[in-house]
């Protein structure tokens, strides 16, 4: 409703195959995402350290480092990034079989553009959902705690800082 | 022989005495010998004893009484004692014949001989009897055998004309024993010239041997069988007869074939699989590229002349097309080897049902299509993987549809059926559509195998139909009037037989 449709998105794009990451990274800069795309796992995790991003969108089958890995640390790092993963056909069904997937959204490749946008835009819509509410809850707990309101301004000055990483 | 038997007088009674008593009364050589009477002074000696057993009138302790009597013929002397002889000459009345103990001994060998004899011959008659018998089982054993051969077997003479069948014969080809006799050899193969080939190596040579040589049964069908023929005379001999055994291997053909087809789809199922999963990724990237193409264009379109950015927008909009193309084959090669997720359960085919024409329900609508949903009230849940069942479900109603488009000449009907078979389900599929022409109902399952126009089939859907079907047990039929209407059957079975992975 707000920022997540002012604010552009920040989008880590992560996929070996170089010629994706350019074309498709031109494509969704052009819709107005702040892209930065990288061809490997490592590449990506350096990323994060260095800057905040609202979604990933990740390949699954990668050589260095597969996608669910690159995920969980990345995650690690950003709590709140949301994961959009990409597959092969067939390669989907044996990650969903082992339960890897059903933390994620996934595409499976070729995807379809549209379709992608619109899960772009899902996931930065659930990823300041999840910012709030959190917010929400903390800054509550503050008022239940009785707090001066000089704590309270400072204390969520704190908070807007530490969820919202500006 | 029967003439008056002479009555005769024994002297001595030991042991000759009972032997004579014996072969006397079993009187094998027909003497007519009776004997009156037995004389000896030990009255326990045991030819004695026997006489009195035999109930011979006259026993007594002293020969001389037997001189007395006028219807002794013969005494004969058993002692053994040469004076008791000499005794029994001196007092001998003339009418009376004696033997004494050396004739006797002498037509006592005689006698054995003769006996001996005798019982050889009735053990040689015995013999005879017995291997009489043997040839007999062991004719009728091998009669057994050649009528009850599931192989067909035949005599045919030297020109050609069959002599004998076996029941085998009958039960392979269909016909009587005596619609076959008489009839030529040469009448029972479908290419007859293959039958004189043989024949003629098999008198040359003695014999020969073919494989898969085809026969014709009476039904009108073709057997396959490999036939040995050989001669029953020496080879070259143009007057001896020919036997055949013929093997009926029709059955073991079409299972290997069968074994060959599976082998082969999912050889090639696999390799598919694997290119079609390496091609995804550069058909992405190209995807992707006329993307930002077609960004490019929408961008500088106020910059173009519009009969450039139209031939480049119509462009760019063909070569998506035939990337989506490219997906559509690559998707479906990848369904073939792909593994279900979910294990068999009950399955309620009237809703799966309704769910797959919903999912085609968009195609349905443009395709103008009346869909007709004859479903019995109760049905059995047969124990399936829901996912593949409908993925028969989908690849069969768009192949109804694809059939239906190709015949503009009337409004499309889809009609779908589900009925009780036993405790299975049998789900019919029809359309009104181009049908399928004749000779291509043998091939409609193989692989790559495709009537729709190009760029329309991949050749993989009845093959994905057929695969599946093999999968979970169940049977796939096809029936079809050409420009009239076409209808798959599949029957499913209550639950999957053991064997099947569904």
């Amino acid at each position: 409703m707000d920022k997540s449709t002012t604010k552009p998105t920040r989008l880590l794009l992560v996929d070996d195959e170089e010629d994706l990451v350019t074309y498709l990274g031109q494509r969704l800069q052009k819709r107005g995402m702040v892209v930065h795309g990288v061809t490997n796992g490592p590449d990506a995790i350096k990323a994060a350290r260095a800057e905040v991003f609202d979604v990933a969108i990740v390949d699954l089958q990668m050589p260095k480092m597969n996608g669910i890995e690159v995920m969980q640390q990345l995650s690690a790092l950003q709590p709140f990034l949301e994961a959009i993963m990409l597959t092969g056909h067939g390669s989907h069904e044996s990650a969903w079989e082992a339960g890897k997937l059903h933390a994620f959204r996934y595409l499976i490749k070729p995807y379809d553009f549209d379709a992608l946008l619109q899960m772009i835009g899902e996931a930065h819509a659930a990823r300041n959902d999840a910012l709030r509410r959190t917010f929400q809850d903390k800054f509550n707990e503050l008022i239940a705690r009785n707090a001066s309101a000089r704590e309270i301004m400072t204390e969520s000055e704190r908070l807007r800082r530490e969820y919202e990483q500006d | 022989m029967n003439k008056t038997r002479t009555r005769v007088a024994i002297i001595g009674g030991g042991r000759g005495c009972h032997e004579l008593l014996t072969m006397v009364q079993a009187d094998p050589l027909r003497l007519g010998i009776e004997v009156l009477g037995v004389a000896d002074p030990d009255p326990d000696s045991p030819g004695l004893q026997y006489a009195r057993e035999l109930g011979v009138p006259l026993i007594v302790d002293d020969y001389h009484e037997f001189f007395v009597r006028s219807d002794i013929e013969v005494v004969i002397e058993l002692t053994g004692i040469n004076e008791v002889r000499d005794e029994i000459f001196r007092n001998l009345p003339p009418h009376i014949h004696i033997v004494d103990h050396y004739a006797a001994s002498f037509f006592w060998d005689l006698f054995a001989r003769v006996e001996e004899n005798r019982q050889l011959q009735e053990q040689s008659a015995r013999e005879l009897e017995r291997k009489d018998a043997q040839l007999n089982v062991t004719k009728r054993t091998l009669h057994e055998v050649l009528t009850n051969c599931r192989d067909i077997i035949f005599l045919a003479d030297a020109s050609g004309n069959l002599v004998t069948v076996n029941t085998g014969a009958e039960r392979a080809l269909g016909f009587a024993c005596n619609e076959l006799i008489g009839k030529p050899a040469r009448s029972l193969a479908a290419q007859p010239e293959v039958f004189d080939e043989l024949w003629q190596a098999t008198v040359a040579d003695g014999h020969a041997t073919q494989y898969e040589v085809e026969f014709l049964h009476s039904n009108g069908q073709h057997i396959i069988a490999n036939v040995g023929m050989s001669l029953t005379g020496s080879s070259g001999d143009k007057q001896s007869e020919v036997i055949g055994i013929c093997r009926d291997i029709t059955t073991r053909l079409r299972l290997q074939q069968e074994v060959f087809r599976s082998e082969q789809l999912a050889a090639i199922g696999k390799m598919a699989a694997g290119v079609a999963h390496e091609i995804n990724n550069p058909l992405a990237v190209i995807d992707t590229i006329s993307g930002v193409l077609d960004d490019h264009l929408t961008e500088q379109r106020g910059n173009l002349k519009p009969d450039v950015y139209d031939t480049m927008t119509a462009a760019i909009t063909r070569l998506r097309l035939q990337v989506k193309r490219a997906v559509s084959i690559t998707h479906s090669l990848l369904g073939f080897v792909r593994k279900s997720q979910a294990g068999p359960e009950r399955v309620d085919l009237a809703t799966l049902t309704d769910e797959t024409l919903n999912l085609l329900a968009p195609e349905i609508n443009k395709a103008g299509v009346t869909v007709h949903c004859n479903y019995a009230d109760e049905l059995p849940q047969p124990l399936a993987d829901p996912q593949l069942i409908q993925q028969v479900l989908v690849n069969l109603m768009k192949n109804g549809l694809d059939a239906i488009e190709e015949n503009d000449s009337r409004d499309g009907v889809l009609t779908i059926g589900l009925a009780p078979t036993g405790a299975g389900v049998t789900i019919s599929i029809e359309d009104n559509g181009v049908g399928i022409p004749k000779e291509d109902h043998g091939r409609i399952f193989d692989l790559f195998h495709t009537s729709k126009p190009a760029g329309k089939g991949t050749g993989l859907g009845l093959a994905i139909v057929q695969d599946i079907a093999k999968r979970i047990g169940a049977t796939v039929r096809m029936a079809s009037i050409p420009g009239q209407w076409t209808r798959f059957t599949i029957y499913l079975p209550p639950q999957p037989p053991d064997g099947t992975v569904a």
